[in-house]
């Protein structure tokens, strides 16, 4: 019985970088591999799919071997069970959409189909768009073509290397959806390479956090994220909640997190006792002694200053903040918090101008 | 135009098709290994490639007309395996005319192969293609442009070709005398209306293949990402 791991152990050297991890992932659910640029985390991509060669080491998928130095084997990337898209999403561009995805699909060989063309085109919505060529597609029809040309060949994982970095935030934010529709619907498995906090925030079941070619973290993702994620220039937290209520008259839903319920927006696709994450950031948040009371900003945790320091030279303080054990970082100006006296241990309300829902 | 000209006009056809044909083999491979390699050979591969772009045509042709004469190790070789010259005979016409127009053939190819790229190459890979699988269905309709613009470049340059054709060939009818040499000739012996009528009908094909490029250009746009 195999089992359904993804077995990483791998060393490759570039001019000036190199990239060493030793990692089984699980073949289920999102996995988000998360890091700056210059990272590895695509390098670490190409290994897998194998366009690129370790130096040293091996990949097995599902106990077969991908990749091994010491053996002296190495499946070509058309051998690999391994769907790949790549930034930007590019197609074939002689071929039509129809064109693009039988492409893959008649080369596969006998592979389980436990979906069908329909299947795909239907989830995607791409089935108005069969006849259309690449150069007339918009971009998020791209994404979604190039999301469905690698599901048809049927592959144990799909690779995706930051797929949809050339799409501006509203386009991506409406192309997410569909891979969870993807997980919900095929149980694929998705190695997902991305820099955006919020992306994955959304997205990714566990993430896996590199920095200069080393692993610095893996797991849980809220937990992953907000002890390596948020630094001085874009600081911030994830809180995990739960969505507990709605509202219908004021199309508000009521989503319990540590330190009170935040009331945000309603969203169609949710229901109660769904988990969620939510991205604060720390200068979208506001710091009150007293409950506010005549303020258009309704949202209020109740939480206590675990820690008050000079936010380099400038005239902000960054104030960080305890919601019954989760950390918020709140950046406040020296005046303000002059004016209200700000100490540690004191309990104070942290007020929400916005917070972005993500998971 | 008189009938001793069609010969000419026949084996000028003749080498120019088969020069290209034999190119298309030969330039294909060239120009991807030249595109995907990594060597440090390269430039030098290039510079032969580009060589007879610059050369005169008399200096090509008197080195072929060296290296095929048949006291050398290629002239004999090939009178052993063929029992014919390869001086002033349409074989050697046609292997000169390969090395002749060998840049207008692998330069366009090289430049299409070179901006479908390896990301093409590597989502034909990711959609389970083999190399050789990927080439024909990835690479060269990639390259379709590229293609019609060598095609036609090879096919248009060996057609006007005289220096080395000369040189190698003399001026041999219906074996070595091409258009290019009987128009040449009927001047030099100031037959003017026979020099006019293979002119005229040199231009005219000449025209009439650039005029298919350009509207092919035109109805096959180059493929936006």
């Amino acid at each position: 019985m195999p089992t359904d791991t993804l077995t990483l152990d791998l060393e490759k050297r570039f001019a000036g970088f190199g990239l060493a991890l030793s990692r089984d992932l699980p073949l289920e659910g999102i996995t988000a591999i998360f890091g700056p640029s210059g990272s590895g985390k695509s390098t670490l991509l190409r290994l897998i799919a194998g366009f690129e060669r370790p130096d040293r080491g091996r990949i097995l998928g599902r106990d077969e071997v991908w990749c091994d130095t010491a053996a002296r084997r190495f499946l070509p990337p058309y051998k690999r069970p391994a769907g790949f898209v790549r930034q930007g999403a590019p197609l074939l561009p002689h071929l039509s959409v129809a064109g693009n995805l039988s492409y893959g699909e008649k080369r596969t060989g006998k592979r389980p189909a436990r979906y069908s063309l329909e299947d795909v085109t239907a989830a995607l919505d791409i089935a108005p768009l069969m006849e259309h060529r690449p150069a007339m597609l918009s971009g998020g029809e791209r994404q979604r073509v190039a999301l469905a040309q690698a599901l048809l060949t049927r592959p144990d994982i799909l690779l995706l290397d930051e797929p949809f970095s050339a799409l501006d935030r509203k386009r991506k934010l409406a192309i997410l959806p569909y891979l969870q529709r993807l997980q919900a619907q095929f149980a694929m498995p998705v190695l997902y390479v991305s820099h955006d906090i919020e992306e994955v925030a959304s997205l990714a079941d566990r993430i896996l956090i590199l920095e200069a070619g080393r692993e610095t973290a893996y797991g849980d993702v809220t937990a992953c994220l907000n002890a390596h994620a948020f630094g001085e220039d874009d600081d911030g937290a994830i809180l995990s909640g739960q969505v507990t209520a709605f509202d219908e008259r004021l199309d508000l839903m009521d989503i319990e997190v540590a330190g009170g319920v935040l009331r945000l927006p309603a969203e169609q696709s949710r229901s109660i006792g769904d988990p969620v994450r939510l991205l604060l950031r720390a200068n979208e948040v506001a710091l009150s002694l007293t409950r506010p009371d005549g303020l258009s900003i309704r949202n209020a945790l109740t939480g206590e200053v675990a820690a008050i320091r000079a936010d380099g030279d400038g005239p902000f303080m960054r104030v960080e903040v305890t919601l019954s054990g989760t950390h918020l970082p709140v950046r406040v100006t020296r005046a303000a918090a002059e004016d209200l006296s700000l100490q540690e241990g004191q309990a104070v309300y942290a007020l929400i101008k916005t917070a972005t829902l993500a998971g | 135009m008189t009938l001793p000209d069609l010969p000419a006009l026949w084996l000028t056809l003749r080498l120019a098709l088969t020069t290209t044909g034999l190119l298309l083999l030969i330039g294909t491979p060239l120009a991807w290994w030249l595109a995907t390699t990594r060597t440090r050979a390269k430039p030098v591969i290039e510079a032969l490639v580009a060589l007879p772009l610059v050369l005169p045509p008399t200096v090509l042709g008197f080195y072929l007309l060296i290296a095929f004469n048949p006291d050398s190790p290629i002239g004999s070789f090939w009178l052993s395996v063929t029992g014919d010259t390869l001086t002033f005979s349409f074989a050697g016409l046609v292997i000169a005319s390969v090395i002749y127009s060998l840049p207008f053939m692998v330069q366009p190819l090289q430049t299409a192969f070179e901006t479908t790229g390896r990301s093409a190459m590597e989502l034909a890979a990711s959609l389970r293609a083999a190399p050789l699988d990927a080439f024909f269905t990835v690479a060269m309709p990639g390259a379709a442009r590229g293609f019609v613009t060598a095609i036609v470049l090879s096919f248009a340059h060996t057609l006007g070709e005289f220096g080395v054709v000369l040189m190698v060939g003399g001026n041999i009818p219906e074996r070595t005398r091409v258009i290019s040499i009987a128009i040449y000739e009927h001047v030099d012996n100031l037959a003017y209306a026979e020099a006019h009528t293979l002119s005229a009908i040199l231009l005219g094909l000449s025209f009439i293949v650039l005029l298919f490029v350009y509207a092919f250009n035109r109805r096959f746009p180059v493929h936006a990402h």
